[in-house]
């Protein structure tokens, strides 16, 4: 069963992969639609750690191998980006609701913007970046998309947790 | 027991990130990029595919697009007429001095697998790398032979190609029938470009077509590339500058060459 989820995990780090490396570059609508930090998100808050950390990095790693730069930006940023949701969800944030998600979602956006510009590369997250980097038209249509996201995410989850082997936490609006 | 084992988690997080820094797992990466390879090839040629039958996707007004055209048309199918006839007539010269036709480079067709065409970045990234031979400052061109940009970085299986209107994108240019340098184009970002140090005594016109110098040693003279689109000239200045349109729409660029030197042909 375990070896058949981590084939589960490594095959949707592949999709992700093929959708920011050689999907959204090529249709511009599509390039404020980035799945891997909302999913690497719900899925810590959900305590799903094992299917976040798995994602994450190979999402991460792959697409550092397809990044216009060298250094392997993408895998610490997200390193740290897990690590730092999951303690703020072990030890700081009780609650599991889709808000908790959206402002971390949207705290994580910030920080890689932080290091898109900050950095000497301009490059830190690529490809994850569009929206934040396209003025406040960009930030809006972005945050929208990152909110039905993790609606859908939470939906995923959510009928997983009723249906499936695993018991992860149930999901809420608020509180 | 939660102590050892975030421990366990913080040592091993730090492991990797070192192991990755050092480029102690590039061996791994190239596997894992030579297995996603096929599939980045065929989601890139789909996106592609659909990008442009979807016209209403594209941000340039079609019909500013086909205006504009339509009057630099014209003047070059004069241009044209001009060239065949001086075409013919180099033929039958070099026939005449049994002059060599080959130039010193062959072309290695690449698939552009994803780009980056933001407000100062113009990137390409290319399905070739040092596997088939590129180096970085290889100059890369069109089906239709026209210079879009230069090697930037290469890796085994992929290499970055630098478009000419990447911000950091410099190269030495001419005016197309002559080898003079008159000046270096300069990206600008959102797909404009600059001419810039233009010696004053150098006469242009806008629609005059540009083509590269040949000063860089891994880029061939007489590649066009752009074509003069405004001149911005004070009297006093010993330098002006002008504006250049790209002869080609990045967004739309699928398949690439990118030019050899023949001593790197593989078998020779």
């Amino acid at each position: 069963m375990r070896w058949f989820s981590w084939v589960g995990y490594a095959l949707i780090a592949l999709l992700v992969i093929l959708w920011d490396v050689s999907v959204r570059p090529y249709i511009r609508p599509l390039s404020y639609i980035e799945p891997l930090l909302p999913m690497v998100t719900i899925l810590v808050l959900l305590q799903a750690r094992p299917a976040a950390w798995m994602i994450g990095l190979l999402g991460a790693i792959g697409l550092d191998l397809f990044r216009f730069t060298g250094f392997p930006l993408a895998t610490v940023f997200f390193c740290f980006y897990l690590l730092g949701v999951q303690l703020l969800a072990t030890h700081v944030i009780t609650s599991r609701s889709f808000y908790s998600a959206f402002v971390l979602l949207c705290l994580g956006r910030f920080f890689g913007w932080i290091l898109l510009y900050a950095s000497s590369e301009r490059f830190v997250i690529w490809p994850m970046a569009y929206g934040l980097s396209a003025g406040i038209k960009g930030v809006g249509i972005q945050m929208i998309v990152d909110g039905l996201w993790i609606l859908l995410w939470y939906s995923a989850v959510s009928y997983w947790a009723r249906r499936g082997p695993r018991r992860y936490a149930q999901p809420r609006w608020f509180g | 027991m939660t102590n050892t084992r975030a421990l366990v988690l913080a040592l091993g997080g730090a492991f990797l990130l070192l192991s990755v820094a050092l480029g102690a797992l590039t061996p791994a990466g190239a596997l894992i990029r030579r297995v996603t390879l096929p599939f980045v090839r065929v989601s890139a040629r789909a996106a592609s595919g659909i990008s442009e039958r979807l016209p209403w996707f594209h941000q340039v007004s079609q019909a500013n697009a086909l205006e504009l055209c339509e009057s630099r048309l014209q003047r070059i199918v004069v241009d044209e007429t001009a060239l065949h006839t001086l075409s013919q007539e180099n033929q039958v010269l070099r026939a005449e001095a049994k002059f060599s036709q080959s130039s010193g480079y062959d072309q290695v067709g690449a698939l552009v697998i994803s780009r980056e065409l933001g407000s100062l970045r113009g990137r390409l990234l290319i399905d070739r790398g040092t596997r088939d031979h590129l180096e970085v400052g290889q100059a890369v061109i069109t089906g239709e032979g026209v210079y879009i940009g230069h090697i930037l970085s290469v890796q085994t299986q992929i290499a970055t190609v630098i478009l000419l209107t990447d911000s950091e994108s410099r190269v030495a240019v001419a005016t197309a029938g002559e080898d003079a340098l008159i000046g270096v184009v300069e990206g600008r970002g959102n797909g404009a470009a600059a001419l810039t140090y233009i010696p004053s005594s150098v006469n242009l016109n806008t629609d005059q077509i540009i083509v590269t110098a040949g000063t860089e040693s891994k880029i061939p003279a007489r590649l066009p590339l752009g074509i003069i689109n405004a001149i911005n000239r004070t009297p006093k200045d010993p330098f002006y500058n002008a504006s250049v349109d790209p002869l080609v729409r990045f967004d739309r660029v699928t398949y690439v060459s990118v030019l050899r030197p023949e001593a790197l042909r593989p078998g020779l």
